[in-house]
């Protein structure tokens, strides 16, 4: 039951990934500048350009070269990287794990802090923990996450010699990125706990658990907080992308490789196929995160059934 | 004023200093953290400005030269001795070096090496310009082999070329197992460190390669080097760089920015380096074909207008030098006399366009025959002195648009007269040949000749200047053609480009040459 619902679920992103692939193959064939001049360099003349598109298939007719694209990515083969002539799966393998392991700590730091959090403000509401709770989620969303990165940088790394500053590998690398990547969405993520938990709250079902005599900690984590994260996991899910995004900045203050700042790279290049494979794979990593949130729901909401 | 008179010392201590060593000094893992990275380290394919600086330790190029007096020194070459019309040189090679896979090195090697760099299969990027009109190489015997061109040559820009790492041999073994696109992943050379691994995309590290003994004379020692290994990192943001220095994370950054030179050199943890970027300086190219910028008077009257020790002092805190011609005071054969020829007039630079009959109208905007003056200048991206140009021009009354563009669309947009008015480059180089590149009548259209301005005269300078011998001669040639270029006003020089560096102190032998550190005979003299 459960598998032919994520299967047809694939099936559906297929359309969103050809969407996304048509939209950069377009964009990315719309821009000013000749890829092989820009890779020649220097060498570049009238001839040598001219040869070298046709090495490349760029002398081809628009629709050609775009229906060999979609054959070559459907067999997995993304083709060169044109400014370093190296395989483009072989430069996302290399990056995509840093990434991902940056983004996914980001959501799991901001899902369980923010809810923590939350429920504090929400319990509490009207008291010191209420007000902290909300100036904490303000400084969250205002901070830019570029001036996080480095005043936490200069504090724990420069003067009390905590964490390291560069490189991967190992948690004492990740602590620093992911507190100034998820800061911003921890900061969503307590707002928005904090107010459907108020929400829930106040509905009658709450009052009857009280009323036939449950502890109080049943309500609030058996009745309350299950149904106050509907709204929740869906926000979550969407701020994936946002995660995603800023990891290219994160990636960038720290001195992190990745697939942000490979893509930033490839843009300036025009390196056409490494653009367009690291767009596609930052695409299908969305679809793939949304749909671990959307079957999420089942563990909360039992309304929800899945066929 | 006293920071400024450090620098200078640090300048004159810094670089073109001879590095003392202490033959007792070995071991040690160096950690260097720099903006950039390689794209590939294949010298004959790369373009990366990074991928150089790491290519130096791996590979040794054909000749050498002097870090104190520009002189060429044998390197891998040890004689050379060119033929009557400068169409040939043949090289006399060393017989005692071998490729970090054990291959020898001899005269194959570094015509397969040539070969590679023109077959266009290697895709070379920088080093095709570079080797000029080569031909061919023959083989003499193992060790001697003639390059060929196929037209006549200046020796002083071929040996130039040789001197980079670009033209460097390559391990043929290596090369031909690995093809093209793996071997710039896994480089094989004859350098005093051998690649080991390059990690994650931003990581590379390279060892010692223990039997390297074959260092040219500009070096204090010839064998091999005094570190265990060496680890290149990139960390594209500056201030984080700084940090990682801070804390002890990289022993050495370079790239340090302007904000943080001053902090750095008054540290006592750390000692500061700098050097001038040698060959074309920022630039603004005037389009002598657009429609305001023909006419000369406009073009000498943007000259007077602009204050370029102003842009320097205010904007960059003197740690840029200031630049009044077509190359920088850094490069060999720079003429001082372009500093006196526009001095900073802005009441010669009204009269000029009044002249040029673009006078001020009631609202204080240049107009001519109903047209408001209005340019639009394609710059690479520093705010900082695109602002301070426009505030210039305003001064004069002239409207200038600013649009930021990557390297590759000016590269395109400049082949065409009609895509641009002013555009911005700087183009580093040893050698006054770069002026051949950005003036000569045949490089207009090919991105290079940015002002289109086509001249019989100064080819034939550029020309003459290419294939004369005698070093003054040739000197006095290109101080004419600087004044030259200056008297047309092709374009205007904005400022120099200088190298930061910074290292603890108890790295010692570091140096920079231009924009590349030198870390071959760099060792630790403590523990920190």
């Amino acid at each position: 039951m459960f598998g032919a619902y994520i299967l047809k679920r694939l099936l559906a992103s297929i359309p969103t990934l050809l969407l996304v692939v048509t939209l950069v193959f377009f964009i990315l064939h719309l821009l000013p500048g000749d890829p092989a001049s820009i890779m020649l360099g220097f060498a570049a003349t009238e001839q040598r350009a001219f040869e070298l598109r046709e090495e490349l298939g760029l002398n081809d007719p628009i629709h050609v070269q775009y229906g060999r694209y979609l054959v070559n990515a459907l067999r997995g083969d993304f083709g060169r990287s044109m400014s370093t002539l190296m395989p483009v799966n072989r430069l996302l393998a290399e990056r995509i794990g840093a990434t991902a392991e940056l983004a996914v700590a980001g959501l799991i730091l901001a899902t369980v802090l923010g809810v923590i959090v939350g429920i504090i403000s929400a319990v509490n509401r009207g008291t010191w923990m209420d007000t902290g709770g909300m100036v904490f989620a303000l400084a969250g969303v205002s901070i830019p996450s570029f001036y996080l990165g480095l005043l936490l940088i200069l504090l724990f790394s420069v003067n009390l010699g905590w964490f390291p500053i560069t490189g991967t590998g190992g948690i004492h690398r990740l602590i620093l990125p992911v507190c100034a990547l998820g800061f911003e969405v921890t900061g969503i993520v307590t707002r928005l706990v904090r107010s459907s938990m108020l929400e829930v709250l106040r509905q009658d079902y709450i009052q009857t658990a009280r009323a036939k005599g449950l502890m109080e900690r049943t309500v609030m984590y058996k009745h309350a907080l299950k149904n106050a994260m509907i709204p929740v996991i869906t926000i979550v899910g969407l701020q994936f992308g946002r995660l995603l995004g800023g990891s290219v900045i994160i990636e960038n203050v720290f001195g992190r490789e990745g697939i942000g700042s490979l893509l930033v790279s490839a843009i300036l290049a025009q390196d056409i196929p490494l653009v367009q494979g690291t767009v596609l794979m930052i695409a299908c990593v969305y679809v793939l995160m949304n749909l671990t949130v959307d079957l999420s729901y089942a563990i909360f909401d039992p309304r929800v059934s899945y066929r | 004023m006293m920071v400024i008179i450090m620098l200078f010392g640090l300048v004159a201590s810094g670089c073109g200093q001879k590095p003392t060593t202490d033959p007792e000094a070995t071991g040690g893992d160096f950690k260097i953290a720099m903006a950039g990275t390689a794209d590939v380290l294949d010298p004959h394919v790369s373009g990366a400005r990074r991928s150089h600086t790491i290519c130096r330790l791996i590979y040794d190029p054909l000749i050498s030269r002097d870090f104190e007096d520009q002189s060429y020194k044998p390197g891998l070459a040890t004689e050379w001795s060119w033929n009557e019309d400068h169409t040939a040189v043949t090289l006399k090679l060393r017989d005692d070096v071998k490729f970090h896979d054990g291959t020898p090195f001899n005269a194959e090697a570094v015509k397969f090496s040539l070969d590679r760099i023109v077959d266009p299969a290697t895709m070379s990027k920088a080093a095709r310009s570079y080797i000029g009109p080569y031909q061919e190489s023959v083989v003499i015997d193992e060790f001697t082999v003639e390059v060929r061109f196929s037209k006549s040559v200046a020796p002083t820009a071929i040996f130039d070329a040789m001197s980079k790492v670009h033209l460097a041999p390559v391990s043929p073994t290596a090369a031909k197992a690995a093809g093209v696109e793996d071997f710039g992943r896994n480089p094989v050379g004859t350098g005093p460190f051998m690649f080991k691994e390059w990690t994650a995309g931003n990581r590379i590290t390279l060892v010692r390669n223990p039997d390297y003994n074959w260092a040219p004379p500009i070096y204090k020692h010839q064998g091999p080097a005094h570190l265990d290994s060496i680890t290149f990192i990139q960390i594209e943001e500056a201030a984080t760089r700084v940090a990682a220095l801070e804390n002890g994370e990289v022993d050495a950054i370079c790239e340090v920015a302007e904000e943080s030179v001053a902090a750095m050199v008054a540290d006592d943890r750390f000692n500061t380096f700098s050097a001038e970027n040698p060959g074309s300086p920022i630039i603004m190219w005037m389009n002598t074909e657009d429609e305001i910028l023909k006419d000369i008077r406009v073009r000498k009257a943007l000259l007077y207008a602009f204050d370029q020790q102003e842009l320097v002092s205010t904007v960059y805190m003197d740690l840029f030098p200031v630049a009044k011609g077509p190359l920088a005071p850094s490069t060999w054969g720079y003429n001082p006399a372009v500093e006196d020829m526009y001095l900073y007039d802005p009441d010669k630079a009204a009269q000029l366009l009044d002249e040029a009959g673009w006078k001020l109208n009631a609202r204080g905007l240049r107009e001519k025959d109903g047209k408001i003056m209005q340019i639009e200048i394609l710059d690479l991206g520093d705010p900082r002195r695109i602002e301070f140009f426009q505030g210039k021009m305003a001064e004069m009354g002239i409207e200038v648009d600013a649009r930021v563009v990557t390297s590759d669309y000016l590269w395109e947009i400049t082949r065409t007269a009609e895509g641009y008015q002013m555009g911005s480059t700087w183009f580093g180089y040893t050698d006054p040949h770069v002026m051949y590149l950005l003036y000569h009548s045949s490089n207009v259209g090919t991105g290079f000749a940015i002002s289109r301005w086509q001249d019989a005269e100064l080819d034939r300078m550029l020309e003459t200047a290419l294939s004369v011998a005698d070093t003054e001669e040739r000197r006095q040639l290109y101080f004419d053609v600087q004044e030259f270029i200056m008297e047309k006003a092709l374009m205007i020089p904005f400022m120099g480009r200088q190298e930061h560096s910074a290292a603890w102190n108890n790295v010692k032998g570091y140096f920079l040459e231009f924009e590349h550190p030198v870390l071959y005979e760099v060792h630790f003299d403590s523990a920190r």
